[in-house]
């Protein structure tokens, strides 16, 4: 297994060791602190995330002064009144591009980050990233599927991707879980295996649909390069509706997973009923990561590096990392759409491609800290 | 307390335990020992719930423990495996905490009370100064008494311990089974450690079981188990039982081969 690099040897000043103070051997165990959530980590991060809402609610073509934008938030309230002193236009950019576009990169981002610390902290595995078993190959193939037989032609419109991008997500991880299922559990490293199989396989057909056939592929590459460019509210509460239920699911499973990572046996051992806790788990970070591609395609990176983020500053528990890990890919995304939207401005860059900018470098550096220590 | 009913397991359609009962009281330290394949570490896994028997009943108070549910079962039984590893990114006291698991509910956090079980259980094995320390910081010997303190922090009447001494050195080894000895008198549990050093395991255990292509061979006091010809007919090898000079318990030395 490739070792986690942890904050130990980084010299940052931010970077304070997992677990916090250093106890001196004389100690007694009375100066042992009580565990409990760290409410105040998780405030800060939702501070975080609102900082960078508002600076990108704030930027862009127009610029809007953040106070302003505060302002004609509030105004929507029902029942506020505040005196209109700004041009009708801004409240249309806020309220009908920006706002809805910063909700679903906040969402997106924070579920594929909180999918991505699942995956991370349930194959053992820190490369691991949501798209691992399947999910993006099989979205894509079915996002291939509508456009290449012409049923977005069929006045169905383009409405039709997103739903055929979730199925195909839902439908390759199933596969490949049915793939490595045996009678007597699940293995998790045949399980990445059908996983690579599959995403492999779909690749396959998609490039060969493609091939076969002339429509206009455009809105498909868009896809799969990942963008948050047509988004509008709708999607944010298609995407909250499997958020919300999927997330909850993963934050209470977060001491299992911290005991998951002893190994099988052991968590066994311990009471945890494993088998259930690896269905649970698959499924709902599944269904959390399906539901963020599905309209705004593959945006990669974020679920791999945001986590590991949260690992370098705060350590491992999985109680602290899973929220933290989705704030921290919320506030990544709005500010890498921020920077998509703005660098060429009027044109836009495709978000992905910033994410990877950002995130591959760090990637990289993962990747050699991992070679120095093995 | 604990006490096995005539259980079988197969492993791939090749039987491993053939039809095998014994029980161990409260208070009571037992040795498993036996050559390798035996079904030793099989025995153990089947009591600790990892795997299930073919047949045959595994029960501890009474309760057969294919009828509770896995936290239930955890709590009454507590395994040490055989490698111990810890994983990265824990601390110490992170880790013995994890013992706790089956007694904590979905959303619950270790309390004062889980924190003074692991304090003490780390305070048992040594370890309460390495607290603060990242678990896959400490040398091996360390991570070993690590995943002791937490199966001890498990607070289960039966505690099972594959080869803890595998990994320690002299001291360590002896240190081990002493506390192993203590914590079994004072918690009056049931404690079943498999070992391979037949003479420490003549020295700490009040009885011996010798197992045998899956059945129990021998059966007793340590001084009735551990005996030469015992030994040759299980291991196969020829071996000379001495006398402690100070306890006078067996000690298996090798047979002069020249």
């Amino acid at each position: 297994m490739v070792r986690l690099p942890l904050s130990r040897g980084l010299t940052l000043p931010w970077a304070w060791r997992p677990g916090g103070r250093q106890r001196a051997p004389g100690d007694t165990p009375a100066a042992l602190h009580a565990r409990s959530f760290p409410w105040w980590r998780l405030a800060m991060g939702v501070a975080v995330v609102l900082l960078a809402a508002l600076v990108a609610v704030s930027l862009g073509s127009t610029s809007i002064p953040p106070l302003t934008a505060v302002q004609i938030l509030v105004s929507h309230i029902p029942g506020v009144d505040i005196v209109q002193d700004w041009p009708r236009s801004w409240d249309t950019i806020l309220w009908q591009l920006r706002l809805p576009r910063i909700l679903l990169a906040g969402l997106v981002g924070g579920a594929l980050a909180i999918s991505g610390a699942t995956y991370q902290g349930l194959f053992r595995n820190p490369l691991a990233d949501p798209y691992l078993i399947g999910v993006a190959s099989g979205a894509g193939l079915g996002a291939t599927v509508v456009l290449v037989a012409g049923l977005t032609a069929f006045g169905v419109g383009t409405g039709l991707l997103p739903v055929a991008a979730f199925v195909g997500a839902i439908a390759a991880v199933s596969v490949a879980y049915l793939v490595a299922r045996r009678s007597e559990g699940l293995p998790l490293t045949t399980l990445i295996l059908a996983g690579v199989a599959v995403s492999a396989l779909c690749g396959a057909v998609g490039s060969l649909l493609m091939l076969r056939s002339d429509p206009d592929l455009r809105p498909l590459l868009s896809w799969l390069l990942g963008g948050l460019i047509t988004a509008q509210w709708k999607h944010s509460w298609f995407i909250l509706a499997y958020l919300v239920p999927g997330a909850l699911v993963l934050l209470a499973y977060g001491r299992v997973l911290n005991v998951m990572q002893l190994d099988e046996e052991r968590a066994r051992q311990l009471g945890v009923n494993v088998e259930r806790t690896k269905l649970v788990l698959i499924a709902a970070a599944s269904l959390c990561t399906a539901a963020a591609v599905a309209f705004t395609g593959l945006i990669g990176f974020v679920g791999l590096v945001a986590p590991h983020v949260v690992r370098l500053l705060w350590g491992n528990d999985h109680r602290m990392l899973l929220p933290m890990a989705g704030l921290v890919g919320a506030a990544f995304l709005i500010l890498a759409d921020l920077a998509a939207r703005t660098i060429i401005s009027p044109a836009e860059l495709p978000v992905g491609v910033v994410t990877a900018f950002c995130g591959a470098p760090f990637f990289l550096y993962l990747l050699m800290r991992h070679k120095a220590r093995m | 307390m604990l006490e096995i009913r005539d259980v079988h397991f197969s492993y791939n359609g090749l039987p491993v335990l053939r039809g095998l009962s014994l029980s161990v009281g409260p208070g009571e330290l037992v040795g498993v020992v036996g050559p390798n394949g035996a079904g030793k570490t099989t025995l153990l896994r089947l009591i600790a719930g990892v795997l299930a028997p073919s047949s045959g009943h595994v029960l501890v108070s009474g309760l057969d423990l294919r009828s509770v549910r896995p936290a239930e079962r955890a709590r009454m039984v507590a395994a040490v495996p055989q490698s111990a590893q810890v994983p990265r990114g824990f601390s110490v006291l992170d880790v013995v905490l994890m013992g706790r698991n089956p007694h904590l509910g979905l959303l619950q956090w270790e309390g004062k009370r889980d924190l003074q079980i692991a304090a003490s259980a780390m305070e048992q094995m040594g370890i309460a100064g390495l607290a603060e320390r990242q678990a896959t910081e400490l040398s091996g010997g360390e991570q070993q008494r690590v995943v002791v303190a937490m199966a001890l922090a498990q607070e289960a009447p039966v505690l099972l311990l594959d080869e803890p001494t595998s990994n320690l050195d002299l001291a360590h080894q002896q240190r081990v089974m002493e506390l192993v000895r203590e914590m079994c008198r004072e918690r009056d549990g049931a404690v079943m450690v498999s070992m391979h050093d037949l003479t420490l395991a003549g020295q700490s255990c009040d009885r011996l079981v010798m197992l045998a292509e899956g059945r129990v061979w021998a059966e007793g006091v340590p001084g009735e188990v551990l005996t030469a010809e015992s030994i040759r007919k299980v291991y196969g090898v020829d071996v000379v039982v001495a006398q402690h000079p100070q306890s006078g318990g067996p000690v298996v030395l090798p047979a002069a081969t020249h």
